[in-house]
């Protein structure tokens, strides 16, 4: 549906036993598509726990973001991850953390030059 | 070295006998500078000779430490012990004879247990050559050289009994960060037997604001770093580190099968958690209760200027779980919560107390004096210590932690405990008795009389009433819960809904809340859920692929 809209922001997928996952995601901010290679891993107290997604070529580049590349989650979505585990799932994580810190970061880092377009 | 400043003869010999039998050329070169530095320190203005005299014995001890490195890898075994002894003479520090340090080092190195994943090559001489003989019996002799002594004083105080004990106990330490690495240090200096660390983390240049690392460790993972630093420290203590991330999958089972013994239990003694995010506390939380590990748990607040830490033992107290963090059980928004800056504060007077109260209650705990609390607190702006007792919550989410309630109920309850409490509980009452049938004292030499208040003063309140003694630890004393880690209410003494009144008035800065109905009701579930899929996981896979080729 997202796709047909041309709404739709990533492409995922998944080992052979669903433990580590990895994909695509872009965010376009003033017409240029910007796109990242992002992974994850399932952590053994899921579903207690949140998966932490990491961005590994944005690895220091913005403050947002702990070592390895591991996208900052804690304000925004582990709250609302602990108050709906363990119905919250990968499509969660990736909507509702993923997303919004594309949203807040992509363009934060466009404008302080720390990330270019390949032009 | 002596004062006038000129080179121990002694020792620029030993070098050159050595070398021209079967140091390869490190050894000739470590020999010419020797004597290109004796030529300077005599080439050099008698006023600068203090400082040169220390640069040069620092320079020598190098190189001398060079050179028995060299010379243990050449021959295999400690035959620099003479060279070490005149050399580690010349560097001039006050400590324990070295003499057979080098031996007992290179013996030490090549006995370190070969764990699957533990690091365990063997390490250099410490810089300025100067290394502790390893110690085999601890000592409670009161001389310099023992690094013990202070230690073993504790037993002469009375404070300790058998303090030798520490050497039988193992600790694993998870996280080596701001508190875990002073935690580490602490327990090393105190002589524990054998010690756990786990991290993934490297050092860098951000964590020189905290104690224990220096700038030479800066890309050295945290593990290798301290692991060096503590084995130089106190080479009686079994180092074994650890360099993963104990949250994924692999992770996870790496973490619990090294915590293994041989009969399949846990080996160690007490699991402390330094850990600095949620979901490696989850991960702990979760290992102890498999294992039935008691453990300690310490946090710093992002602001830097609070900390706690808190004593778990599985189905006793409450797991990490049974008490969610604030911004879940009351609800609040996660909205609400803003914050502009980029990164935690620390402070290293702040980490330094966690881990120094961390680890007392460790040394408590493990060598059986004072009292341990369930949760201690520590708040700097206003020099507030809050202690409690957490008890489990029986709603707890963990089924485990549940499970082991249960059964820690049911244990508590058992024949043989009812009759061992009441069989206690008749002893103390007969030592009581006995206390008090003994008559006080013997004789009344001045003739002292105890006369009644009532009589002499009838105006004045009874004798009888008493001031209430200061309640001690189960009763919750005033905490403020903002300054905490992750928001922890206090289910003040109702958890289980076992003690105390419902109804009791909670001091001040306590606050009690239950956490919010969670999940979704069947309704939503049935309409909204996914529920059984028929088709298998490859099928799934392959309707992803496809959900990507086929294009809008």
């Amino acid at each position: 549906m997202n796709k047909e809209s041309d709404m739709d922001w990533f492409t995922i997928q998944p080992n052979a036993d669903g433990t580590h996952w990895k994909g695509k995601c872009w965010y376009v901010h003033e017409l240029i598509k910007y796109e990242f290679d992002f992974q994850f891993d399932i952590p053994a107290t899921y579903p207690d726990t949140a998966p932490e997604i990491e961005i590994p070529e944005l690895d220091g580049k913005t403050a947002k973001m702990y070592r390895g590349g591991k996208i900052c989650l804690t304000i925004h979505f582990k709250p609302l991850w602990s108050k709906n585990s363990p119905h919250f799932g990968v499509a969660h994580a990736l909507c509702l953390g993923l997303a919004p810190w594309l949203a807040a970061e992509v363009p934060f880092m466009v404008e302080s030059g720390v990330i270019k377009p390949k032009v | 070295m002596d004062s006038t400043g000129s080179v121990d003869p002694s020792l620029a010999s030993v070098p050159s006998d050595e070398s021209t039998l079967s140091i390869p050329s490190e050894g000739r070169q470590a020999n010419k500078e020797l004597e290109l530095l004796a030529r300077n320190i005599q080439a050099l203005d008698t006023t600068l000779i203090q400082t040169n005299v220390a640069r040069l014995s620092q320079q020598v001890a190098h190189i001398t430490g060079a050179l028995k490195s060299t010379l243990a890898r050449v021959t295999g075994q400690g035959t620099a012990g003479g060279a070490g002894a005149g050399a580690a003479g010349v560097a001039a520090k006050s400590g324990p004879s070295p003499d057979g340090a080098d031996v007992a080092e290179g013996a030490a190195a090549a006995n370190l247990p070969d764990t699957a994943v533990a690091t365990v090559a063997p390490l250099g001489p410490a810089p300025g050559g100067v290394t502790r003989a390893k110690v085999e019996k601890m000592s409670a002799e009161v001389v310099d050289s023992n690094p013990y002594s202070r230690l073993m004083a504790l037993q002469r105080m009375g404070i300790v009994k058998d303090y030798e004990r520490i050497r039988n106990k193992t600790v694993a330490v998870v996280g080596v960060g701001g508190v875990g690495s002073v935690a580490a240090e602490m327990l090393t200096r105190c002589g524990v037997g054998r010690l756990l660390i786990y991290d993934y983390d490297k050092v860098e240049l951000a964590n020189m604001n905290r104690l224990f690392f220096r700038p030479e460790h800066c890309g050295m993972t945290k593990t290798d770093a301290a692991r060096k630093t503590l084995q130089e420290i106190n080479p009686d203590v079994e180092v074994e580190s650890y360099t993963m991330n104990i949250t994924t999958l692999k992770g996870f089972e790496a973490f619990k099968s090294s915590l293994l013994g041989p009969d399949g239990k846990s080996r160690v003694d007490l699991i402390l958690s330094c850990v600095d995010n949620y979901e490696a506390r989850i991960t702990i939380n979760q290992v102890c209760l498999e294992l039935q590990q008691n453990w300690m748990e310490s946090g710093v607040s992002e602001d830097a200027v609070s900390g706690h830490i808190q004593t778990l033992i599985p189905g006793v107290t409450a797991c990490f779980q049974c008490v969610p963090p604030l911004v879940v059980a009351s609800g609040i928004d996660e909205r609400t919560l803003k914050r502009e800056g980029v990164c935690a504060a620390s402070l290293p007077t702040t980490m330094g107390i966690v881990a120094g109260l961390l680890v007392q209650a460790a040394l408590k705990y493990m060598l059986d004096f004072g009292s341990v609390s369930g949760y201690l607190g520590y708040n700097s702006l206003k020099d507030h210590f809050p202690t409690m007792e957490i008890k489990p919550s029986e709603a707890c989410v963990n089924t485990l932690c549940r499970q082991l309630q249960r059964e820690e109920e049911a244990r508590r309850n058992s024949p043989e405990a009812l009759e061992a409490r009441a069989a206690a509980a008749a002893a103390a009452a007969a030592a009581a008795a006995a206390a008090a049938a003994v008559p006080l004292h013997e004789e009344n030499e001045w003739g002292i009389e105890v006369v009644s208040q009532q009589d002499e003063y009838p105006s004045a309140s009874p004798a009888a009433t008493t001031v209430p003694p200061p309640t001690p630890a189960p009763t919750p004393s005033s905490t403020s819960v903002s300054d905490l880690t992750e928001h922890r209410p206090v289910e003040a003494a109702a958890a289980g809904g076992s003690s105390g009144p419902t109804t009791a008035t909670l001091a001040a800065g306590v606050e009690f809340s239950m956490p919010t109905e969670r999940g979704v009701d069947a309704m939503t579930l049935a309409a909204e859920g996914i529920g059984q899929v028929e088709a298998t996981t490859e099928d799934l896979m392959q309707q992803l692929a496809s959900l990507y080729a086929g294009g809008p």
